[in-house]
């Protein structure tokens, strides 16, 4: 009985060790950044801000976390270019920013074992030269989430199939048509409607993308450069179509909102956006705590299915979902999901926007803005 | 033998806000200027890029440049005169008909939009006017059939009233509460109608206030760019959305430059062909009152 006794005593001791050492490897207590505030900078409502990912942080390693807001990314290199860099610690950029940033000398490079969920993110999406490693194999960009800008239209209006950039032309649709206001997929979608390689900007003939734009004019109802922006239009039924990016799509589709999206046959506008530490911080580990908390797999899943955190939207409105990078949750996403986030079916051809020379950038503009300006 | 003029001790107060006015407008201007005449970007650390007359060159070439100016002044001048013919009345009944004790609150009631940011304005008056909105939506149940004007040029000039009629009505309240009442009197006892009175005493007298309301009001519409981009549809886009997007799209601070030293010198003209006309009209009408 003694000896009984003795060794279920043991058994519970090496069961309580175990336990213990579980419980230290499963919750390991967060650095405490009492004091520090973490400024990052990203476009407004794009996911970072949620309670979820923003405030769930906070809470966790016990910081403040500003969001300083931007409306495009050559807005963001003013900023850090005349001193914002004093304050912004960490920024989103997309593929076709984060080389030029990191040869403006904005970004620093992170050694990839500072951000263990980086190990997470699939393969794909990694060592992608030159958008995220630079000649020498430094790591100064990593990838949070991709998405593409396909045609969204209301089918309670639009009865038809919808297949091709082209079909925004149709005289039908005139006056309800709501574009992206931004002239890097504006030019992009107006090549492919021309019948042209947006990725090879020096042989553009932008004589053609002006007739295309000239033709898209009256049809337009207004440009868009928030989500906001978009939907405010869209829900009202004065947007019947127009290019809408999937996480948008998304949010409707959970709204009940009536919305198709469509994969235009001839190309669809794709990105991939990164984190980036930016140089001068003085939040260098926060910095990285962030971009490893943002890649981790809970917020990768939370990210692309709305689920599995107790952090709720405030007014009860279901965030809008967006494609993760991290591979286990890839795997894990359903039909439905892989749908709603525009992966199912996926495109037939992405077209990114490439790094523009200045010249190419001011001619684009050039040819933009002129369609803007235009009277409809 | 031409006296010296002797500085003034008390003069010495003005130094600190003159050399305010020096750090942030003269040289802001002035770095404006410099820049037009830059290749592209300079950035705090980073050698010049160089001098260029391409910017300049290039907004000659634009016709989208002055097609948008063209429409952004047109925009202005609606906008103004709108403003102008409804404050006009809500300035004199402000002054002239409301009791004294009354003022004070009617004065908040104009200021009271100040209180909140401007871009809440612009979405409370997108939520009002856009299809399924509170006005249309009431229009259509008293029997009227009533089609949102969100996304035209009619709701650019909407909201650019709504934002900036406080700013006249402001300016024009000083300047009648400054008007006599009985010179007032006295001209209509004297035989003449409201009219005469109006344009005689009344309007030369609130020059100065109508001249500060239209600087205030017609020069930010003119250079406006996110009200009409948010409410303006596919013509929203005026001349400072093109400056806008060269600083903001672009990162072409030399043409950006060009673009905004064009637009203040076309303004700074306007202005002082309206205050030249406006003195006029105070001299031909009313005399020197």
């Amino acid at each position: 009985m003694r000896k009984l006794f003795a060794m279920l005593l043991c058994l519970c001791f090496v069961l309580g060790l175990a336990g213990t050492a579980y419980a230290a490897e499963e919750e390991e207590p967060a650095a405490d950044y009492s004091g520090h505030t973490l400024y990052v900078a990203n476009w407004q409502a794009y996911n970072s801000d949620t309670t979820y990912c923003e405030q769930a942080f906070e809470d966790k390693f016990g910081c403040e976390v500003e969001h300083v807001y931007f409306n495009s990314y050559d807005e963001l290199m003013t900023n850090l270019q005349t001193g914002g860099n004093a304050t912004i610690d960490a920024c989103v950029l997309s593929q076709n920013y984060t080389q030029y940033f990191h040869d403006q000398d904005l970004l620093m490079n992170v050694d990839p074992a500072e951000i263990p969920s980086y190990e997470g993110v699939a393969e794909v999406y990694k060592d992608v030269s030159p958008y995220a490693v630079d000649d020498e194999g430094n790591v100064f960009a990593f990838p949070w989430t991709s998405g593409v800008t396909s045609i969204g239209y209301n089918p309670e209006k639009i009865d038809r199939e919808i297949t091709t950039w082209k079909d925004l032309l149709d005289p039908e649709f005139a006056g309800h048509v709501c574009m992206f206001g931004d002239y890097g997929d504006g030019m992009i979608i107006a090549a492919l409607m021309s019948d042209q390689d947006p990725s090879d900007p020096e042989n553009l003939d932008l004589d053609k993308v002006r007739d295309v734009l000239n033709e898209l004019k009256p049809q337009i109802l207004s440009f868009w450069s928030s989500n906001d922006e978009q939907l405010i239009p869209y829900k009202s039924g004065e947007s019947w179509i127009g290019n809408m990016w999937s996480g948008p799509y998304a949010q409707l589709l959970r709204e009940g909102e009536p919305v198709k999206y469509v994969h235009p046959e001839e190309g669809t506008v794709g990105y991939l956006d990164y984190w980036c530490v930016v140089k001068g911080t003085d939040e260098y580990d926060l910095a990285c705590e962030w971009i490893n908390w943002i890649e981790s797999y809970e917020q990768q899943y939370t990210m692309a299915t709305g689920e599995g955190s107790e952090y709720t939207s405030p007014d009860g409105v279901p965030y809008p979902t967006y494609a993760p990078v991290n591979a286990q949750v890839l795997d894990e996403l359903n039909e439905d999901q892989l749908a709603e986030l525009g992966m199912n079916p996926m495109p037939t051809k992405i077209c990114m926007l490439n790094y523009l020379t200045p010249e190419q950038k001011d001619a684009w503009m050039d040819v933009w803005s002129e369609f803007q300006a235009s009277a409809g | 033998m031409k006296k010296k003029k002797k500085i003034q001790p008390n003069s010495l107060w003005a130094l600190p806000s003159a050399g305010l006015l020096l750090l942030l407008t003269i040289a802001p201007l002035a770095m404006l200027l410099l820049f037009s005449f830059m290749n592209r970007n300079m950035f705090a650390g980073q050698p010049w890029p160089g001098w260029t007359m391409g910017n300049i060159t290039r907004m000659m070439a634009s016709g989208t440049f002055w097609d948008l100016l063209l429409r952004s002044l047109r925009t202005g001048l609606i906008v103004t005169v709108i403003c102008i013919a409804a404050a006009y009345p809500a300035a004199w009944a402000m002054a002239k008909v409301v009791p004294e004790k009354r003022r004070g609150m009617c004065m908040i009631l104009v200021i009271l939009p100040f209180f909140t940011s401007q871009l809440l304005l612009i979405y409370a008056m997108m939520n009002l006017i856009q299809t399924g909105g509170l006005l249309m939506t009431a229009l259509n149940a008293i029997g009227i059939p009533a089609k949102s004007f969100l996304y035209t040029n009619a709701a650019t000039v909407l909201v650019l009233v709504y934002e900036y009629l406080p700013y006249m009505i402001l300016c024009l309240y000083s300047s009648i509460e400054g008007i006599g009442d009985n010179l007032i009197h006295a001209s209509l006892i004297l035989g003449a109608n409201k009219v005469r009175t109006f344009t005689h005493i009344v309007f030369p007298m609130s020059a100065p206030g109508l001249l500060s309301g239209i600087l205030l009001v017609f020069v930010p519409v003119v250079g406006s760019f996110v009200e009409p981009g948010l409410v303006g549809g596919s013509n929203g886009m005026m001349v400072g959305s093109l400056i806008n997007s060269q600083y903001k799209d672009n990162l072409n601070m030399g043409y950006g430059a060009v673009l905004s030293c064009v637009l203040l010198i076309v303004l700074c003209v306007i202005m002082a062909i309206i205050s030249f006309a406006t003195k006029k009209a105070q001299q031909s009408i009313g005399g020197d009152v």
